[in-house]
């Protein structure tokens, strides 16, 4: 619809709009925020045209998307020529707890082409994770762009020529009408995961290990009977790990990929606006997924209520673990409970909670995954595992089960030993399946 | 009875006691064929078989000069919404060919399935009645199979618009309203038989404008409700003065199961006048069954009901 028809808003619309929203001033405040950004875009573009003229502008814009275009075939010509293929699956869609939502993708490079097949991701589900056949598209296409010109050259349609994405309808990333829809983002980014899962045999050099995947999001809502109003408490994205990359470790306490630009919000800031406190908000010590390079670690946010509240969680990927990929471990995956004020911990079998009443007292806790690690631990350089045991990173037992090197602890003072390290990782070593290159996972 | 109501039209009527009778009879069938269309032409049971739906005739004022229930609880439903919103709209915001649609339940009293149209009908340029309809909707999108906590959560909510602007459809809210609804060709034929109704309801009234013009028209009215008003004075003057008073409840809200939902009310009588009174409401509860009262329009009793 139009919402302004030649500069005039229409009355109707607006109305309608906040009639139907909880709180019509914020959205009413959004509203008028992105009228003002476009109209921002509107301008600068008028200036640009001012000065260079409308056919300078569009013969341009047809070169930038060639650039785009050639810069995007060139790094697929790059990929080994194959099909490539991987699963994974999301712990279930909120109705039918446990059953799990399967996501294969196939991957077939091509020359300067390259298909990516969705066919066989989960038809759509009767939970609220399904999206529409842009959000899987939008998958196929982020992937694409990181693995094709991550860094070089910005976003244009141009970027996709050489990509050919094949999802028909009714796939849980290509729903159609009247499935819902609410937890959208939820699903795309495993897909994303899970293309760079398959293609990492390929080309390991532009691949990621598998990260949380989950805004691990939980807003409590209630009525304040001190304002008088209602509020919903927008504790924002805690963030958790990402993967390995082949040469780094993973980012930890990120904004999940989805929302890859969005920020976490400030303690400060959502217990000033929300009747909350948040108790902690620390990294989860060995969550990231142990590889010569280091998935990033989640985050344990623990928030208590001011007042009685109702919340629900979404949290998903509590089952299936952000992975490793080349010989890296899985990291430890997300995790959600509520502590009430008696001490009893509630837990859940996965990272769904149907509306739950939480008094004032109680609070919940999330713990975000880890990133997935990258090639095998036992080569990591021991005195970055030092480094980690003195950051908090890592544990001493983890350093010693999963990467091979001891430490000794002196008070607060942490000693590398060396022989004892040779020895155990040698041990281990002599353990393990002859590291192929195109092991994936665990 | 008779003599009493032969009298008050002596001494101060201008139109005379047959043409009086004549309109009233011709309002009452109006609404009774808006009512037949409306089931005849409805696509959803609830409507053609159930009859949850009401639709009727309103001066320009938004009172009620003839309805056809189906619901009796919806009584004032029509006349609140027409009033309020005139009253949103402002003076002469009408124009023929406007349809008004709502469902808001601050000014109709039920919930969000109420969809309320209205037609403005004007004779010679002048605005004389509104022709409305209520018909219950099927699905207006919202949570399914569960308790609401909220109302944002029972589906579309409609404020005042125009859904017709001088004749012609508004596609952009009609699209709205497909969008929202799980069975939109239900909903669009609830849609398209609630505007045939009354549009019925608007060309069996011009005839009758035609044939009595406005100025009679309207004075019959006038008597109508002068009419209604001495019986329904009569018949209150025979209960005896006094203040009663009874209290009953309700089994619960369906958020706090067993915690009944008292309901107390207070009838006073007075002769020669009929002001019936509810003082005591409760506050509104927290689940899904709620009733809003409307202190205002009650208080306002003033027999304007046509049985």
């Amino acid at each position: 619809m139009k919402s302004f028809r030649a500069g005039i808003e229409n009355p109707e619309i607006t109305a309608i709009i906040k009639a139907n929203v909880r709180v019509p001033e914020r959205a009413m405040g959004d509203m008028r925020a992105q009228l003002a950004s476009i109209r921002t875009g509107e301008r600068r573009v008028m200036h640009l045209l001012k000065r260079y003229g409308n056919e300078a502008f569009k013969q341009s814009i047809r070169l930038i998307y060639e650039q785009s275009e050639k810069v995007a075939r060139a790094a697929v010509e790059k990929i080994p020529d194959g099909v490539y293929e991987a699963e994974s699956f999301m712990d279930d869609d909120g109705v039918s707890l446990l059953k799990h939502i399967p996501i294969k993708v196939r991957v077939e490079v091509s020359g300067d082409k390259m298909t990516i097949d969705l066919s066989d991701v989960s038809p759509q589900v009767a939970g609220f994770y399904n999206s529409g056949v842009t959000a899987g598209r939008s998958a196929a296409e982020v992937v694409f762009k990181c693995v094709t010109a991550p860094l070089l050259l910005p976003i244009n349609d141009g970027s996709f020529r050489p990509l050919k994405i094949i999802l028909p309808p009714g796939r849980v990333v290509s729903a159609v009408k009247p499935a819902p829809v609410r937890v959208w983002m939820t699903v795309p980014m495993t897909v994303c995961d899970t293309i760079f899962r398959a293609l990492a045999p390929a080309c390991p050099e532009r691949t990621i290990a598998g990260h949380y995947a989950d805004l691990c999001t939980v807003n409590p809502h209630g009525f304040d009977a001190s304002t008088g109003r209602f509020f919903w408490s927008h504790i924002g994205h805690p963030g958790g790990g990402w993967g390995a990359k082949h040469d780094e470790d993973g980012m930890s306490a990120t904004v999940c990929l989805n929302d890859g630009d969005t920020h976490n919000s400030p303690v400060e800031a959502t217990e000033a606006k929300s009747p909350i406190i948040v108790e902690r908000r620390t990294l989860r010590q060995d969550s990231g997924g142990p590889g010569k390079f280091r998935g990033g670690l989640g985050v344990a946010n623990e928030v208590r209520m001011r007042r009685t509240a109702t919340i629900h969680a979404h949290v998903e990927r509590t089952i299936c673990a952000p992975w490793g990929l080349h010989g890296g471990k899985d990291a430890l995956a997300n995790r959600i409970s509520i502590e009430r004020t008696n001490g009893e911990v509630e837990k859940f079998p996965t990272g769904k909670i149907k509306p739950t009443e939480i008094d004032a007292g109680d609070s919940f806790l999330i713990e975000t995954a880890g990133g997935g690690g990258f090639w095998n631990p036992l080569q990591r350089d021991a005195q970055r595992v030092l480094a980690d045991v003195r950051a908090g990173y890592v544990s001493l037992e983890a350093a010693r089960r999963d990467y091979g090197v001891v430490i000794q602890q002196h008070g607060r003072r942490f000693e590398f030993d060396a022989a004892a390290t040779a020895e155990l990782r040698r041990q281990n070593n002599a353990l393990q399946i002859p590291d192929s290159k195109f092991q994936v996972g665990e | 009875m008779k003599s009493e109501i032969c009298d008050a039209e002596r001494s101060e009527a201008t139109v005379d006691a047959f043409t009086v009778e004549v309109i009233r009879s011709t309002v009452v069938a109006i609404t009774d064929e808006m009512k037949t269309n409306l089931m005849r032409t409805a696509y959803n049971m609830i409507i053609y078989e159930a009859e949850d739906f009401t639709v009727g005739l309103f001066d320009p004022d938004g009172n009620t000069i003839s309805i056809g229930l189906g619901l009796p609880m919806f009584i004032r439903g029509l006349s609140d919404a027409i009033k309020a919103q005139a009253r949103a709209l402002g003076q002469g915001k009408h124009f023929p060919g406007d349809i008004l649609l709502t469902n808001d339940p601050q000014v109709m009293g039920s919930h969000l399935n109420h969809m309320i149209f209205t037609l403005p009908v004007f004779h010679d340029g002048e605005l004389v009645a509104f022709s409305s309809s209520m018909g219950h909707w099927q699905d207006v999108g919202g949570v399914l199979g569960a308790v609401t906590r909220d109302i944002f959560s029972e589906g579309l909510q409609m404020p005042f618009v125009k859904i017709f602007k001088a004749g012609k459809q508004d596609a952009e809210l009609t699209a709205i309203i497909r969008s929202n609804c799980r069975l939109p060709e239900f909903a669009m034929g609830d849609f398209r038989a609630q505007i045939a109704a009354i549009r019925t309801g608007e060309r069996r009234l011009t005839r009758l404008l035609q044939r009595y013009g406005a100025e009679t028209f309207k004075e019959s009215v006038r008597l109508i409700f002068d009419q209604s008003e001495k019986l329904g004075a009569r018949r209150g003057g025979e209960i005896p003065d006094g203040v009663y008073e009874a209290e009953s409840f309700m089994d619960d809200d369906g958020v706090n199961l067993g915690k009944h939902v008292p309901i107390k009310v207070r009838v006073e009588v007075q002769r020669r006048r009929d002001d019936r009174r509810f003082e005591r409401r409760e506050p509104a509860g927290g689940g899904a069954v709620q009733f809003r009262g409307r202190r205002r329009a009650v208080r306002r009793r003033k027999s304007r009901l046509n049985f």
